[in-house]
């Protein structure tokens, strides 16, 4: 399965002009498969920035927890115990679009089965409950 | 205060250690009487505030490789969803001697942690560092070279990175300790690359865990906040440490202390 499906290199669409179509505006025009790694020093570097910033968000939030008395305390918690659960799951969602525009739509669809898996847990608690 | 600094000690010995900080912190709060199904929670809090502050410094190192994490991450979140639904419906005992048994095993996994030598290249342009696109595969920075992996045997990877799962939604400890060494082991990638991936990943398979444990309403908001804070600076504190000092010694006596835990664990159950 790792060798036929999730390590194959991505192809690209042809364009009726034999070139490259798709998401892949900016690439080399090309008729064989590419080679796609990297896309410059700048990639993830709004990931980066965007988890630095939750980073601090969280750490204010869970300071403001222990500090605040209840409930302003307890709300800020809150916060800092949504943005440490919600961020490792936004960083898939952010991924799976990414590659998804970039034409690795076969590791989109990973991300995407991911979440739908955690969602479905959520069910599965809500139910048990 | 106590709670604060418990999570700042052990997040800070476990980041420097190479286990995570869930893995020590845990078993000391049964043992200090927090209920085991209230200490997992807290545990899983403290692993993904641990993955969430190493993420920067990860990503700009390109060690983290996406897809392999995203990837195994399905077999791993679906085990920690399984767990953290069963440790709701297991007795106190059980858990307390599961926790042991885990105990137990990071114990091993920290003795026997090999750092191997990687087969170097010579660099490419920085626009080629990273994972590859549309494969596992990847090249990693190594001071002025480069070091090439293709990750294998995938198949064995999720069958181990479920069992990693099912530890984290039980014991509420982070399966790093399971995944790094499934990673390079098994999947045949370098332990840099294994050790930055399994970090993002354990973010994921906490945070599915964490969603059970919040709608069952076992996630209890005053202790949250100082586990968030002091996992969040004891991370730091732990990083920084490594680049300072070797983590072999700190590893043995990381062995030595679960391994007193887990038959402290074990004779109280």
């Amino acid at each position: 399965m790792s060798r036929s499906v999730l390590n194959r290199p991505v192809r690209r669409r042809r364009a009726p002009d034999g070139g490259v179509t798709g998401p892949s505006l900016g690439l080399r025009r090309v008729g064989r498969v590419i080679d796609l790694r990297g896309s410059g020093p700048f990639r993830y570097a709004r990931m980066t920035a965007m988890l630095g910033f939750l980073t601090k968000v969280a750490f204010v939030a869970a300071l403001a927890g222990v500090v605040l008395p209840h409930p302003v305390g307890t709300a800020a918690s809150a916060v800092a115990v949504g943005v440490v659960v919600a961020t490792p799951l936004l960083r898939v969602g952010w991924l799976a679009v990414r590659w998804y525009i970039k034409g690795d739509r076969r590791y989109a669809a990973v991300a995407a089965s991911l979440l739908l898996l955690v969602g479905a847990g959520s069910v599965i608690a809500v139910v048990t409950r | 205060m106590a709670m604060l600094l418990l999570a700042l000690g052990t997040s800070a010995v476990g980041a420097f250690g190479g286990l995570g900080g869930a893995v020590i912190l845990v078993p000391i709060l049964v043992l200090t009487g927090t209920p085991a199904a209230h200490a997992a929670p807290l545990g899983l809090l403290s692993v993904a505030s641990g993955s969430l502050a190493a993420g920067p410094t990860q990503l700009a190192e390109r060690t983290v490789h996406h897809r392999l994490g995203v990837t195994t991450e399905i077999a791993a979140s679906a085990g920690a969803i399984a767990g953290a639904l069963l440790s709701g419906a297991v007795s106190e005992t059980f858990l307390k001697r599961f926790l042991a048994a885990v105990a137990l095993a990071a114990a091993a996994a920290s003795a026997l942690r090999r750092d191997t030598a990687d087969r170097l290249i010579e660099r490419p342009p920085d626009i080629d560092l990273g994972e590859a696109r549309g494969s596992l595969a990847g090249t990693y920075p190594v001071s002025d070279q480069a070091a090439p992996y293709q990750a294998t045997r995938l198949p064995a990877g999720l069958a181990v990175m479920s069992t990693a799962g099912v530890v984290a939604g039980v014991a509420g400890a982070s399966g790093g300790f399971i995944k790094t060494p499934a990673t390079t082991e098994i999947m045949k990638v370098p332990i840099k690359v294994a050790a930055s991936t399994t970090t993002f990943t354990v973010g994921i398979t906490s945070a599915a865990a964490l969603i059970v444990f919040a709608i069952h309403g076992r996630i209890d908001l005053g202790d949250a906040a100082p586990v968030v804070l002091g996992s969040l600076a004891g991370g730091q504190v732990g990083a920084r440490l490594q680049t300072r000092f070797s983590p072999t010694a700190v590893r043995v006596a990381l062995g030595v202390v679960l391994v007193i835990v887990a038959g402290i664990l074990f004779a109280r159950s």
